[in-house]
């Protein structure tokens, strides 16, 4: 199998400061106490995953599992290791960070489509599969976004961001968004497009039920060190304890539950 | 797990729509690759604009109060009440064109510099080159600069203006001089914001000073023959006050939309072409350096917003 995705030993600090003022800067620098805490994200994490693979990102909140989606797409640099991908990605990792209440449903389809790396004739193209997908009437389409729901509102950013045709897919709990009936179409076409395009798909989800329809394989992080890489079921007995305690349940779905 | 031997990092081939190449995520930014993204400056300056003119009542009318505004005060207080108006006829086109292109630098530079926190949402979730984002901001604020520029072209010819071609250069290098500043100034200004929100005070306090501490709102011979009885220490405010590139792109533009108004030989500061040109090539040369420290602060920018 082709690699899509290695991350060869990375690490990533932050420094977490607590002054910003200089007159805040100069005591702290005359009383000789450092005004920063690192915090260490990642370390010497390597991995690699292969094309088509559907890959879940686990662990506790803080583990690092964002950080380490953010140094895939590229938005943040590590400390020091080194991550190569191939192909166009996809940072999933919010729908619609560009998204803007004010604007209309069209406006946002373009500027959004276009901050995800779509040209202007693409987006054209795709246009009318986007409304589509996203189950938006054609009425709205020059309403401001404001005035939709929430729902509609994160459903437009999913249908546009899966309408990118990216090789590599990053997922970071979106899934939670829309309704049982569009969770699940959103649901069957990262399934279809891993499985039948070869889309690598890595997700970060606490739904243990989502996680295994759409993934196979897992990698589990804890304080930023990489502790599990291997089928999902192994690491679902390795978080079992914490999944039951609540936190995994907490956002399942219906059907995501159902599975368990 | 088994880590497959991944080809040296250091060796690892640029981006560049390789698509099946292990590359590394992101790019290398730049502002040649803010041509090549150039779809989504247009959706950014498109949204910008939408957003800020849509939701008020009278819209874009905005973009002429504040110059209207500034015109006036400077027309009646420096003009009518402090009498400049003697010593400079048609004083409200030698204001207008001044403010003009104060404004356009002020603008862009203000906008220019908030660009980056403003869109910090979407800079820490998608890899874009970071410099879209300045940019945008300034193709914002020059929109304002347009309608300005028209009515000046509207006072200019009611007041006798004519067409010339050292007048168009002359207008050129003066747009280009401060375009380059303003854009090498924003380019370090907005990544220096990310680390310390400083930014914001110091620039209400440049646009305060680009008002003063140039010919704008009076000709240079003024300032040189107040100065004159100080001797060395005249002469060093009177070079401080002529040779910046602010002052120089003024005088330009002086000369361009004023002077073929008025029936005297205005007095051009020394060497002001030689100047015109030293600053557009020092701009140029500061535009490749801004840039550059620009792409070194960029590398932190998503752990500091």
């Amino acid at each position: 199998m082709t690699a899509a995705v290695i991350a060869k030993d990375v690490s990533k600090t932050f420094q977490l400061r607590h002054s910003f003022t200089f007159r805040q800067l100069m005591s702290n620098r005359r009383a000789r106490n450092d005004p920063s805490t690192v915090v260490q994200a990642l370390e010497d994490v390597s991995f690699r995953v292969d094309q088509g693979a559907g890959v879940a990102l686990m662990g506790l909140n803080g583990s690092g599992k964002s950080t380490l989606l953010k140094l895939i797409s590229g938005v943040m640099i590590p400390d020091s290791g080194t991550v190569h991908l191939r192909g166009r990605v996809a940072g999933l990792i919010d729908t619609g960070s560009a998204m803007h209440p004010e604007l209309t449903c069209r406006e946002n389809i373009y500027l959004q489509a276009s901050i995800l790396g779509m040209s202007r004739a693409e987006i054209a193209s795709k246009f009318d599969a986007i409304v589509d997908f996203s189950g938006i009437s054609e009425r709205f389409l020059d309403t401001q976004v404001r005035f939709l729901s929430s729902g509609m509102f994160s459903r437009l950013g999913f249908a546009i961001a899966i309408h990118t045709e990216p090789d590599v897919f990053l997922v970071d709990e979106v899934l939670a968004v829309g309704d049982g009936q569009f969770k699940k179409k959103c649901r069957k076409t990262l399934l279809a497009l891993r499985e039948d395009e070869g889309m690598t798909l890595i997700i970060v989800a606490h739904e243990i039920g989502l996680l295994r329809k759409l993934c196979t394989e897992a990698i589990v992080l804890e304080s930023g060190r990489l502790t599990y890489r291997g089928e999902l079921a192994g690491a679902e007995l390795l978080i079992g304890d914490e999944a039951d305690d609540g936190e995994f349940a907490a956002l399942g779905d219906p059907a995501g539950s159902g599975a368990h | 797990m088994t880590l497959l031997a991944a080809r040296p990092s250091t060796e690892a081939p640029a981006p560049a729509g390789g698509r099946h190449r292990l590359h590394e995520p992101g790019g290398r930014g730049g502002l040649i690759e803010v041509f090549r993204a150039r779809t989504v400056v247009r959706m950014l300056v498109r949204r910008d604009l939408r957003l800020k003119y849509r939701t008020s009542s009278v819209g874009y009318l905005w973009a002429f109060v504040k110059p209207s505004i500034q015109f006036c005060v400077y027309f009646f207080i420096i003009g009518l009440v402090l009498g400049i108006v003697r010593r400079v006829e048609n004083f409200a086109i030698y204001v207008f064109s001044g403010l003009c292109l104060m404004s356009f630098f002020n603008e862009t530079l203000s906008s220019a510099t908030r660009s980056i926190l403003k869109n910090r949402s979407i800079i820490k979730k998608v890899w874009l080159p970071r410099e879209i984002f300045p940019i945008a901001g300034m193709m914002v604020a020059a929109t304002k600069f347009i309608p300005q520029f028209m009515i000046l072209m509207i006072g200019a010819t009611a007041t006798g203006w004519y067409f010339t071609w050292s007048g168009l250069l002359a207008a050129v290098c003066g747009v280009v001089i401060i375009a380059l500043w303003a854009c090498s100034f924003g380019l370090v200004a907005c990544a220096v914001n990310v680390y310390v929100r400083e930014t914001g005070h110091v620039l209400e306090l440049t646009s305060f000073l680009t008002h003063w501490l140039t010919p704008m709102v009076k000709p240079w011979t003024l300032v040189r023959d107040r100065v004159a009885p100080f001797g060395a220490t005249g002469t060093v405010i009177l070079a401080a006050y002529i040779y910046n590139p602010l002052s120089t792109a003024l005088e330009l533009w002086h000369l361009a939309f004023w002077s073929p108004t008025v029936d005297y030989y205005l007095e051009l500061s020394p060497n002001l072409w030689t100047r015109a040109w030293v600053m557009i090539l020092i701009g140029v040369a500061f535009l490749a350096f801004a840039q550059a420290i620009f792409r070194r602060m960029q590398v932190r920018f998503v752990d500091e917003l």
